[in-house]
């Protein structure tokens, strides 16, 4: 299944945020959105997760367009993790794993949470009150939330989205890389990820899409070794960067 | 939760009981008529009164994630108290057919709630998210509109009015009685029921609203339902006795400290010990200077003024 982006527009007031993008993200992939601050990159997560209608163009889940869907529709399609994570009541971080599950058995449920939990490192917070967390405790927590979303599906063969808004903010560098690890390893079950990030080594070491967006526009999209280039991204971010292949890592090394 | 119930039920079922006790050394042969004509309304109304304004306030906390959203706080009892006193004024006028007049009271109270938590959510919501500050203060002003408009009706009202409307405006339960009560109860229990249902979604809410949507929430059709119930189950209350304050703010809070946030739990836990701590409130109100009682709504204030400032003072470091 593909995720797509036709033509789509969306401003405040006057002010235009994001200018005619057309892009297909596709299931099996995973694609980071980079730019500097204000390129409109959270917007455009937005709009794909129908939090924001645009202003103009259609966005696609399938063949089926996303602003006719019911929202019970589109829970199925995709999960997205946003940067809030403001809960008020005193709810425990299990607790707050469970509101991920939104169908499927309780035999089921338990298992796909224990992987989770494992994966995510979640094992000494699951009992913990989720606001006594720092922030990138809480993030991870938000992110285990969504892959179980993802996990209450009934098929691990049917397609999946998954939407992450800067993800690793507040993590540490472990946690940063477990998290896009664990990420990768969902692909395999007919999942697309599609991530706003601002780390660029992350972007180069873990995408196998990458869109560059600058005031709204996609300047550049396409696997990491056409994006990366020193003199786009110099050019992009206004400050001198240097892209080299790192021959002992095998992967591109973004200084700045 | 289930001990818990057993011992709130326990404490529900223990008050008249005691309360026959005490009648039996004074009058025994009153006792029947006492406790089936006046005692026993009198509790049931208690009872689902105090569970029912104790759901909507734990609804509504959750509904604005706001710990600090109760009915009477937030000006939706005084909408419901101008709903009743305009019925009481102009009802007469209003020409309405006689088999609708018992009903014209709770009508109008529920429709008078309804109108000022619809304002109240408007309101909150043109302004973007909803904080403490702000709901706070479109409460005080919606309460003070509401006192202005009662103030008004004041002016309008007879001699006979005058005293049903202050009764209305000090909240007692001593005029119930098995026919006043029955519509009451009947509208109370259907929005309690209704909320219950709520309880798992008003989790989902605590994410946030969009994150809530991103689960396959409907949180607009959540909102009106939750508002509407939630309003119409204390209008109920208030049409049959006035306003009681602080029950829909400190029961929720205190079910959340013993059993958690989860709604599932804490609806339910709501309405016992809401009912509990209600009948407890009026047992206070007629035993404290017997055989006069003070308006039940200096007990519940009473305890809950202060309980409410404890909240202010802890939530302050956050």
């Amino acid at each position: 299944m593909s995720y797509r982006i036709d033509d789509v527009s969306f401003s405040i007031g006057s002010l235009p945020i994001v200018r005619d993008v057309t892009y297909a993200f596709e299931t099996g992939s995973m694609c980071s959105i980079i730019g500097p601050n204000g390129a409109g990159k959270t917007t455009l997560l937005k709009l794909m997760s129908g939090e924001l209608n645009p202003g103009k163009g259609q966005i696609y889940l399938g063949h089926r367009p996303l602003i006719g869907l019911p929202l019970k529709e589109r829970a199925k399609l995709r999960a997205v993790m946003t940067q809030n994570s403001v809960v008020v009541f005193d709810f425990l971080v299990d607790e707050i794993l469970e509101m991920g599950w939104i169908s499927g058995s309780l035999e089921r449920f338990n298992q796909s949470r224990s992987k989770v939990v494992r994966e995510c490192e979640l094992e000494d917070l699951v009992d913990r009150k989720f606001n006594s967390l720092s922030g990138g405790e809480q993030q991870r927590v938000q992110f285990a939330r969504a892959l179980l979303q993802i996990m209450s599906r009934a098929e691990d063969d049917e397609d999946h989205f998954l939407l992450l808004d800067e993800p690793t903010a507040n993590m540490d560098v472990a946690h940063e890389l477990n998290l896009l690890k664990v990420s990768r390893e969902i692909l395999k079950e007919s999942v697309g990820v599609v991530v706003v990030l601002h780390d660029l080594n992350l972007a180069a070491r873990f995408s196998d899409q990458i869109i560059l967006m600058d005031s709204g526009c996609v300047v550049a999209s396409g696997e990491p070794e056409e994006v990366l280039s020193g003199k786009i991204l110099s050019d992009v971010y206004s400050t001198p960067i240097r892209v080299e292949r790192h021959e002992e890592l095998g992967r591109l090394v973004v200084y700045s | 939760m289930l001990a818990l119930a057993l011992v709130f039920g326990f404490s529900v079922g223990a008050v008249p009981f005691s309360l026959l006790s005490l009648m039996t050394g004074t009058a025994s042969t009153l006792e029947n008529t006492v406790f089936y004509d006046i005692r026993g309304p009198r509790v049931v109304l208690a009872a689902f009164v105090g569970a029912s304004l104790a759901v909507s306030g734990a609804s509504l906390q959750g509904l604005f994630r706001n710990p600090l959203a109760d009915p009477g706080l937030i000006g939706v009892s005084s909408g419901g108290a101008l709903g009743a006193i305009f019925v009481i004024v102009f009802g007469a006028s209003l020409g309405l057919v006689d088999w609708f007049m018992p009903y014209a009271l709770p009508v109008g109270a529920v429709l008078g709630s309804i109108c000022v938590t619809l304002f109240l959510y408007a309101f909150a919501s043109y302004f973007g998210q909803f904080s403490v500050v702000t709901i706070l203060l479109v409460g005080i002003a919606v309460n003070a509109l509401a006192g202005v408009g009662i103030g008004a009706f004041q002016y309008l009202a007879d001699d006979g009015q005058l005293r049903s409307m202050v009764f209305w405006m000090m909240g007692s339960l001593g005029r119930a009685t098995w026919i006043t009560l029955l519509p009451a109860i009947v509208i109370m229990s259907i929005c309690m029921v209704i909320l219950i249902r709520y309880s798992r979604t008003l989790d989902l809410m605590q994410l946030g609203e969009h994150e809530a949507e991103f689960l396959g929430v409907d949180v607009t059709r959540v909102k009106r339902g939750v508002i509407l119930a939630s309003a119409a189950g204390v209008g109920a209350g208030v049409s049959i006795c006035g306003i009681i304050g602080f029950i829909g703010l400190v029961v929720p809070h205190l079910v959340r400290l013993s059993l958690g946030p989860s709604h599932s739990t804490l609806i339910p836990g709501a309405a016992l010990l809401g009912a509990a701590l209600m009948i407890l409130a009026d047992l206070v109100a007629r035993i404290m200077i017997t055989p006069a009682e003070i308006p039940v709504s200096l007990v519940t204030s009473a305890l809950g003024a202060p309980f409410f400032l404890w909240l202010i003072a802890r939530s302050r470091p956050v």
